[in-house]
């Protein structure tokens, strides 16, 4: 079969340069037992340069995850844990007085490191909620006179707890829609429970070793911006898209009554830049429809709004998201 | 001295009573005094008389003209006059079949013993003019009825006629759309076209995919583009699996799921992933992948098409004598 150079050289430039993939992977599933959807997704977002709303009830491995995956980078990894008297400046940092110097210093804050855990996000009050979501869009923070910009890769995994709502202060839509990813993730299976309850009563953990530098996780993420994304794809992207804007247009009137707000154009970049992300993982230089598909939950969830006829009837994005996609046509 | 008390006391009554009659007046009159034979007229009779006088009004017996009728009375009113005097109006139809004049009589009021009578009234009652005796009039003809078609209806047809029709429309539309909902009866003034059966649908597009030339004309993507197009639309309609809204992964899953398509899964596994690359990720197929592509969708459509009814017949009966024997 022949071929045009560009995909011949992109596929071989993925190939070379998605190397690490099967490393981390492995890595990852040493320590962290099942959540493959978690590893994977926030794969896809380390190489789309985006960032990960968690939501899962505790102790289902979120903070190991994230850990494990900067150590196998050896990247920095902090962790802030959100609560109400959390303030910016606790995040991005503060200018303190040095008595030796006798000036005022720079003071960074956990935020400067390669992949930050923020915990339980909406326990924390909108000011700083913002402060965080600026930082994640601008990669840059300002302290005092001083701009700094903040590490690369950089990944932020916020996480939610969707049992306790009291005292929170829920995420605004038009700050959710800046996560690249919402994943929610569920409870392991009872093999997988089993060695996991085997792994931590025997003290025996693999320890982890780096098997990657930072860098590299940069230059994958260059790669990713190359991958062949065809005009059909596109077309397919925006279809799925505008079904949740318009679904009547796409045979789905009975959808109409129960989305409020369709996703928004930057649901559509995150769904392409996922999508090459997801097609990188896979080794491949160039996106497919299944690509979409895969990522489409993920990328979707969040940025649907629902109607109160949809809550009272227990219907869900996910479910508004499946039905678009089983009726948009396939490029 | 005696007498002379009971002398004035008769007095004093009588003054008394003659108090009383000078306020009571009794008045008729008619609203015309000329009538034409059959016609009515109108005798008022207008009373004056204290307010709390208990009185009676009428003719007396006997006294009104057997020629003239009274037919009733109509509206009677009461009219408050002060000093404690009212007038009462009644008004009686009177009514007459035989011309002449007749003096009606008075009416009489009576109260606690004591009457009165009013004016008496004359009434002309003039003959009706006839044809003259020479103008003879033959008995008219039986006239012939033009009947209409709904003469012959009931009445109670004609008189509700369009409530009928609204119930009958409603039934009628009722059974019309149970039947039809239930896929009992196809409309027959409705033309509809048989669809085409999907395999020979999928046959005729791959032999106008052909005529097309999309390869030799280096429109590689368009040729896969089309051909997969045929191949989703026909597993469609053929099973059931809506392949147009799926990926090729999921198509491959389906039909390996399917009896029927999984032992020709291999052919369209093959067609998916050469058309993926050509459509997805720019690459141009060898002629020779085009003309594979083209003969697995081809075999992948003869192995999967209906089988013909009688085989279909007989495998039921073979099915059938199996489990007979079974059962023996």
């Amino acid at each position: 079969m022949g071929e045009s150079v560009n995909i011949r050289q992109l596929n071989e430039l993925v190939a070379s340069k998605s190397d690490f993939i099967t490393m981390i992977t492995r890595g990852m599933d040493q320590t962290i037992v099942g959540q493959k959807h978690l590893v994977e997704s926030l794969l896809v977002a380390l190489l789309a340069n985006g960032h990960v709303l968690l939501e899962g009830v505790p102790g289902l491995a979120k903070t190991l995850a994230i850990k494990t995956l900067a150590q196998l980078i050896d990247a920095r990894y902090s962790r802030i844990q959100f609560t109400p008297d959390l303030l910016p400046a606790d995040v991005i940092g503060t200018m303190v007085y040095s008595v030796q110097k006798e000036q005022f210093q720079v003071k960074r804050g956990p935020i400067f490191a390669n992949f930050v855990l923020a915990d339980e996000i909406n326990r924390a009050p909108a000011k700083v909620q913002s402060a965080l979501l600026e930082a994640m869009q601008e990669r840059q923070v300002t302290i005092g006179d001083h701009t700094f910009g903040l590490d690369e890769p950089f990944l932020v995994m916020a996480t939610q707890n969707p049992i306790e709502q009291e005292g929170t202060y829920p995420l605004p839509e038009a700050q959710v829609d800046r996560f690249l990813l919402k994943v929610i993730i569920g409870y392991p299976t009872r093999e997988e429970e089993k060695v996991i309850v085997r792994q931590n009563i025997s003290n025996h953990r693999a320890k982890v070793m780096p098997i990657l530098r930072p860098s590299e996780i940069i230059d994958a993420q260059k790669v990713v911006e190359q991958i062949y994304l065809d005009e059909k794809i596109e077309r397919y992207i925006v279809d799925i898209v505008f079904a949740t804007r318009f679904p009547a247009e796409y045979g789905l009137q009975d959808l109409s009554g129960i989305i409020s707000f369709g996703a928004s154009p930057r649901a559509s970049i995150s769904l392409a830049k996922a999508a090459r992300a997801y097609a990188f993982l896979h080794q491949r230089g160039y996106v497919i429809p299944e690509d979409v598909r895969a990522v489409a939950h993920d990328v979707m969830r969040h940025r649907i709004g629902l109607t109160y006829e949809a809550e009272a009837n227990n219907i869900t994005a996910d479910e508004i998201i499946s039905d678009i996609l089983n009726k948009v046509e396939v490029p | 001295m005696k007498s002379i008390r009971y002398i004035l006391s008769a007095i004093m009554i009588a003054a008394a009573s003659s108090g009383m009659c000078a306020k009571t007046s009794v008045v008729a009159k008619l609203d015309s005094s000329y009538i034409t034979m059959g016609n009515v007229t109108c005798l008022t009779v207008e009373i004056v008389e204290p307010d709390n006088a208990n009185s009676q009004v009428g003719f007396l017996p006997g006294t009104m003209p057997s020629e003239v009728e009274i037919v009733g009375e109509a509206s009677s009113d009461t009219v408050d006059l002060g000093n404690d005097i009212r007038q009462i109006t009644r008004r009686i139809i009177l009514q007459s079949f035989d011309s002449g004049a007749y003096t009606l009589p008075p009416v009489f009021w009576e109260n606690a013993g004591d009457t009165m009578s009013s004016n008496m009234v004359t009434l002309k009652v003039n003959p009706v003019d006839v044809s003259h005796l020479e103008d003879i009039h033959p008995n008219a003809d039986v006239m012939k009825i033009k009947s209409k078609w709904y003469d012959f209806l009931p009445d109670w047809i004609v008189d509700y006629w369009q409530w009928l029709l609204l119930t009958l429309v409603i039934v009628i539309g009722g059974v019309c759309a149970i039947l039809i909902y239930t896929k009992r009866v196809k409309l027959p003034f409705i033309p509809t076209k048989k669809p085409e059966p999907p395999y020979e649908m999928a046959c005729r597009r791959l032999k106008v995919l052909r005529e097309q030339h999309f390869c030799e004309k280096g429109q590689e993507r368009e040729y896969y583009t089309e051909l997969t197009d045929i191949l989703r639309e026909y597993i469609d309609k053929r099973f059931g699996i809506n392949a147009m809204e799926m990926t090729s992964r999921q198509i491959l899953e389906h039909l390996r799921a399917n009896e029927t398509t999984r032992p020709s899964e291999s052919l369209m596994r093959q067609i998916l992933e050469v058309a993926d690359f050509v459509k997805f990720a720019k690459m141009r197929p060898m002629p020779e992948d085009n003309v594979k592509s083209f003969n697995s969708a081809s075999k992948f459509i003869e192995d999967t098409k209906p089988q013909p009814e009688e085989d279909d017949d007989s495998l039921k009966d073979e099915a059938v004598e199996s489990s007979n024997s079974h059962e023996q």
